[in-house]
């Protein structure tokens, strides 16, 4: 890069070094190359470069072809006598190769064109680079580090059966002892790798994903070194993060589901840089007169803060220049000036003043009472008192049933009531089927019967539920699913849907669990026994009490604990007004995140097992954080966007990719906006050095990264 | 020695050695003031006939604007007489050389003559000014242009468009390439410069050779070289070497002509080379 110290000097050239062989790491300036553009990109986004190839009669496109091999690294650097005072741009290979002709009268010509990418796209295709399975201790590794820890601290195995994921719906995959490897000066560092997916697990951090994919995946001897990937993560594999420092606390965050299966090591860092909110560049730079890319890891809110120069132009009102070049030298024209050709964008469509968050349907736990769901029966509903042991009489125990034998077919009773009666399908629901009768789909004049059963209503859940649950008289009459309760017994297990049955009016309950059919399209239960005589109290034969017998004395009763879902979703907002905003209008926006906030309580309701000791709760009540979300979404999106594209008239080497932009000084343009209470600014994302009108310009790319949320 | 004086001296010495058959052409052959007509056609026809008066006719107007003299001008005056008639001076007989054939060998001897090492004798016109008694005057007007370069223009080591044509080599803008840009608003400008490109020298002229098939020879030899297009070196009239040299173009300007005295086929002409590097 040569600095203008005059107005008119000569142009600066891009020079062109091409390996002398492959693999040499010996490069020759290539005088029949012209560089047309070198565009540094980073994360996904690999850098390229495009050069030409001047043709004579002495040298075609077959010959240019095979010359330039694209197995030969090709390097972009400035011009300058001594090498090491060379900034090199780009170091890649040339595996798109253009001839071009045309025979167009005024525009015949014939040319050779490279576009070549960045050695950093060799990690897109290597085979060492693919990103499949996990890096595991097997048992023979695990009992090595038992015996002779040294010996296998180091040691690890490919197993594919696993995918490449990192903390998978949050459930942590890390190894709690991470290996230690030798550096290349002797040195030793950790790098963590996979475990099973278990709770008693680690939880991965982007740190230590990051080091796991750089370890395990690039290529060793190069052509990608690895930078500072080490370096601003050894810290943080330890478990310590620099405080106040963005790039180290984006790093020290746990990732949730980061899936790098299947890809390779250029998607996946692009995957963890995307998910993380940082940036992962490969750079080339001169090491001795040499090339050497390496890995760098930044974030766009660390860099240097920098700014653009255009001092102000035109005239004041009293006719007198704003910025006279005439009393500057040319170096400090210059230095006033830097930014020939620009554009600066506002972009007010991106706020969010008045974010919405969605979240899952709200569940509670309740016990319910079940009513019958069969229409009133002969001999076993509103039986007088008087005929109640003859009706009871007509049916037949599992013993009186085996006693009879085949004679029992023939039996009415029988026939209708037992699983294996020829009528039975007729009378299937009978004293088996017990509903809630939530959507009133069972009306009075159909299912009233002897007491209580005497007023079929749509069940009013304010009898179980508090005003928290149903204050807004939201509950809308539906059928509704019974789910298995968030109470769990001491020992961790679930206990489904909690049914209980009462032989004695409610004043006795005992559970019952098999043979109860869960329905699917409402709340209920079906008592799926053979004989409906078989279900009995506890200690009591079927030849004393049973069901049928309570039913007909009519002090069966029913109730189940389950999870009901309400009317309602957990929802969370924030208010316009509370944050700086530039507009006054009301920009909301809906974001959907049913399976990440949930609400799922055993408060607020009747319910039997919240106060028996025996039974825990495992409850879920996610409006705070769904509050949260809601706050950072407004954070995040409560200014405008900017985008910068600055144009400098020379090649300018002095504004990094990840450097920060302040503002144009000298024409007031600020580029800063505000996130919470912090202050923002553009960084350069992307660095194009183009051949324009026979000059290389630099065009800077600032944008600002997206900050995923819950990265606040 | 001053350079009219030259001039007429060396005009006056090429007419005196002008002969025809073995004999001088021209009884008397000498210099003389410019007067007015009646006076110079009787003193030339007391000359020893045929005679030839030289006279040195000035400047003519040069460029005004910088004040710079024109071209030195001269005219000879050339006389025939036959005692016989009139005709016989004119045509000439046995004895008498008559004034077409004297005015052609003149023309044909101070045509493009070489005076004072680098002055050109053109001949602007000739004319009948008068006759009497059997004596026929004519008028030659000629100029001299000062010849600038002393070498023949070469390419590739070959004069490329015969011995007998005429050229004039004329270099075409040198200039670099230059890329500037400005700061919106601020005054100036500044440039990045890449260095000289493609310089164009042109050979403007006339071709001339003895015969239409001898000039077809030199055209397609210069065709040739355009379609070649092979880099050389080219020399210019003042000993300079342009490297880098390929001929671009060639441009005839207007019709194939004859020479109305020599009957040479001539062609007006441009050779348009492109000096690619330096």
């Amino acid at each position: 890069m040569s600095v203008m110290v005059s107005r008119s000097q000569r142009a600066e050239r891009l020079i062109v070094g091409v390996e002398t062989a492959y693999g040499s790491s010996d490069f020759q300036v290539d005088e029949r190359l012209r560089v047309e553009e070198v565009w540094q990109r980073s994360d996904k986004a690999v850098s390229k470069a495009t050069i030409a190839v001047r043709l004579d009669d002495t040298f075609d496109s077959e010959e240019a072809r095979r010359r330039y091999h694209p197995d030969r690294r090709i390097v972009v650097m400035t011009e300058d006598p001594d090498p090491a005072c060379r900034a090199f741009l780009f170091e890649g290979y040339s595996p798109v190769q253009v001839s071009r002709w045309d025979g167009r009268i005024g525009r015949d010509g014939e040319w050779y064109v490279f576009e070549a990418e960045h050695v950093f796209e060799r990690l897109s295709r290597a085979s060492e680079s693919l990103v499949y399975g996990r890096y595991v201790r097997n048992g023979v590794i695990e009992d090595g580090l038992q015996s002779d820890p040294d010996a296998y601290a180091d040691k690890s195995v490919l197993m594919t059966a696993l995918p490449c994921t990192f903390n998978p719906d949050g459930v942590p995959n890390r190894a709690q002892v991470p290996l230690t490897v030798s550096t290349p000066n002797d040195g030793s560092r950790f790098i963590h790798l996979f475990s099973w997916d278990d709770s008693s697990a680690a939880k991965w951090t982007y740190a230590t994903v990051l080091r796991y994919l750089v370890w395990f995946y690039r290529i060793k001897e190069g052509p990608v070194f690895e930078g500072n990937v080490f370096e601003v993560t050894d810290a943080l594999a330890t478990g310590s993060a620099i405080a106040g420092d963005p790039l180290s606390e984006a790093l020290a965050r746990e990732p949730v589901s980061l899936t790098c299966e299947a890809t390779n090591l250029v998607e996946a860092l692009s995957l963890l840089a995307s998910a993380a909110g940082i940036h992962i560049t490969a750079e080339t730079s001169n090491s001795g007169g040499r090339p050497v890319t390496t890995l760098r890891v930044w974030s766009s809110r660390s860099g240097s803060l920098r700014r653009l120069y255009l001092a102000r132009g035109d005239c004041t009102s009293q006719g007198d220049l704003w910025y006279d070049a005439s009393e500057h030298s040319v170096s400090e024209v210059l230095s006033a000036n830097n930014t020939y050709r620009g554009e600066v964008a506002w972009d007010h469509r991106g706020i969010v003043n008045y974010p919405f968050v969605m979240g899952d349907v709200k569940r509670y736990e309740m016990t319910m009472p079940l009513c019958p769901g069969w229409e009133p029966t002969t001999n076993l509903d509103n039986v007088d008192e008087v005929d109640r042991a003859a009706a009871k009489a007509l049916s037949l125990t599992p013993t009186q049933v085996k006693a009879l034998g085949d004679a029992a077919a023939t039996n009415d009773w029988y026939s209708k009531y037992h699983s294996q009666g020829s009528d039975f399908a007729d009378y299937a629901d009978v004293a088996r089927l017990w509903v809630l009768n939530e959507d009133g789909a069972f009306s009075g004049t159909t299912y009233n019967r002897n007491a209580p059963f005497d007023d079929y209503q749509p069940f009013d859940f304010s009898t179980v539920a508090d005003a928290t649950a149903t204050g807004s008289d939201a509950w809308m009459r539906r059928a509704r699913r019974l789910l298995n309760t968030l109470s769990i017994s001491k020992d961790g297990r679930s206990l489904g849907v909690w049914a209980e049955v009462s032989f004695d009016s409610g004043a006795t309950w005992q559970p019952i669990s098999s043979k109860v059919r869960v329905l699917s399209d409402r709340v209920g239960i079906y008592f799926d026994y053979d004989n409906p005589t078989e279900i009995t109290p506890v200690d009591l034969d079927s030849e004393d009490q049973n069901m049928w017998y309570a039913i007909v004395d009519q002090t069966y009763r029913v109730r189940v604990t389950g999870l009901i879902e309400s009317d309602e979703r957990v929802m969370g907002t924030f208010l316009p007004g509370y944050l700086k905003s530039p507009t006054l209008q009301i920009n909301a926006m809906m974001v959907r995140r049913p399976k990440s906030f949930r609400y799922e309580t055993r408060s607020h309701t009747t319910n039997v097992l919240v106060s028996d000791e025996a039974f825990d709760g495992v409850e879920r009540d996610d409006t705070e954080a769904i509050a949260t979300l809601a706050r950072q979404l407004a954070e995040i999106n409560q200014d405008r966007e900017v985008r910068v594209l600055p144009m400098i008239p020379w090649i300018e080497t002095g504004y990094a990719i990840g450097d920060r932009i302040a503002e144009v000084r000298g024409r007031h343009l600020r580029f800063a906006t505000t996130m919470g209470s912090q202050t923002e600014y553009p960084a350069v994302i992307e660095r194009r050095f183009v051949l324009q009108d026979s000059r290389y310009e630099t065009v800077l790319t600032l944008g600002v990264t997206e900050v995923p949320v819950g990265a606040m | 020695m001053s350079v009219y004086k030259t001039i007429e001296d060396k005009v006056v010495e090429t007419l005196t050695a002008i002969t025809v058959e073995g004999s001088p052409l021209l009884a008397t052959a000498k210099g003389y003031t410019q007067r007015d007509r009646k006076a110079l056609m009787s003193a030339i026809g007391r000359e020893l006939l045929p005679a030839a008066y030289v006279m040195m006719t000035g400047r003519e107007n040069g460029d005004k604007a910088v004040r710079r003299p024109g071209l030195p001008t001269l005219s000879v005056l050339l006389a025939a007489k036959s005692l016989r008639n009139e005709d016989d001076a004119r045509t000439g007989s046995d004895d008498v050389t008559g004034m077409f054939t004297l005015s052609e060998e003149v023309i044909q001897a101070l045509q493009d003559l070489v005076v004072d090492s680098d002055r050109l004798l053109l001949l602007i016109d000739d004319q009948p000014v008068g006759s009497s008694d059997g004596m026929v005057i004519w008028e030659h007007r000629y100029e001299l242009r000062r010849q600038t370069g002393s070498y023949t223009p070469l390419f590739r080591g070959s004069s490329l468009i015969g011995s007998d044509s005429v050229v004039r080599v004329e270099l075409g803008d040198l200039q670099r390439e230059v890329s500037a840009f400005s700061f919106p608003g601020i005054e100036g400008v500044f440039e990045r410069h890449m260095g000289a490109r493609e310089r164009p020298i042109f050979w403007r002229g006339q071709l001339r050779a003895a015969s239409d098939t001898a000039l077809n020879t030199i055209e397609e030899n210069i065709e040739d070289e355009v379609r070649l297009g092979i880099s050389d070196n080219m020399w210019d009239p003042w000993a300079r070497t342009h490297r880098y040299c390929v001929l671009r173009t060639f441009r005839r300007k207007g019709p194939r002509l004859r020479d109305e005295l020599t009957g040479e086929a001539l062609q007006d002409f441009e050779l348009e080379f492109a000096q690619l590097a330096f």
